[in-house]
């Protein structure tokens, strides 16, 4: 019996992972484009005046602040920028943790004026449920690769996929929070 | 990008603010939300790379 081995270089496997991930990505959108869809099925635009304004708008700052620091992160390992990288990610890793602390407060209130029971109630808590859980394992995923990235060499500037795939999913999270935000804060 | 990201996020909060219940806010803010996208996946996620030659 003769197998067959097939050489694939480095550059086709990192292209082979951005059509994944991407793809993955594709197949994500169809799940928070449902709960955006469902939103205005079964609410129209009716959205309940107790919702905290201001709550909404800082998680979305921090957010979007996390890309920012998350972009800094990559850039940072392939340039092979060790101490560059570490601190961003460290610093993506900290404004996850303090949006979830943000969307938990919101719960608390969001349960007294609109409990999952209510049609409104219903719609929020799966929506930013499902998007704190993303949330959740991209921290996770961060802390990973903050903690593969620790023993010096880990990623360089020659190979950091691990940095790079990790980061465009924390990216992924926050598109989906950009449409979300307006979805459920916003219209009225 | 960040500093265009939140001045973006400003006018959609004044947006929905200064046009609450009427009819085209809707629309204005997926728009919005639409741009916003855009500048994320093509500037942080370097979407364009997918569509350029392989470099040797």
């Amino acid at each position: 019996m003769s197998t067959t081995h097939v050489h694939v270089d480095t550059h086709s496997r990192i292209a082979i992972n951005q059509v994944g991930i991407w793809l993955f990505f594709l197949g994500e959108t169809f799940l928070f484009g449902a709960l955006i869809s469902v939103r205005y099925y079964l609410q129209g635009v009716h959205r309940p005046d107790d919702l905290n304004q201001l709550l909404g708008l800082a998680i979305t700052g921090i957010l979007l602040l996390s890309s920012l620091t998350a972009y800094r992160a990559e850039t940072a390992a392939s340039h092979g920028d060790q101490p560059r990288f570490l601190r961003n990610l460290s610093g993506t890793i900290l404004l996850g943790l303090l949006f979830l602390v943000g969307v938990g407060w919101e719960w608390y209130e969001a349960v007294l004026h609109f409990p999952p029971s209510t049609g409104f109630g219903t719609v929020f808590f799966t929506t930013t449920g499902i998007h704190a859980f993303h949330v959740l394992t991209g921290v996770i995923a961060l802390l990973v690769v903050l903690f593969t990235g620790r023993h010096r060499g880990r990623f360089n500037s020659e190979s950091h996929w691990g940095v790079e795939g990790t980061v465009k999913y924390w990216h992924f999270v926050d598109v989906a929070w950009v449409f979300i935000y307006p979805t459920l804060y916003l219209v009225s | 990008m960040i500093s265009a990201l939140a001045v973006i996020t400003a006018v959609e909060f004044w947006v929905a603010v200064a046009f609450a219940g009427n009819i085209g806010l809707l629309g204005l803010l997926l728009a919005i939300a639409a741009v916003k996208c855009w500048l994320i996946v093509d500037y942080f996620m370097h979407i364009s790379r997918l569509w350029l030659p392989e470099e040797n």
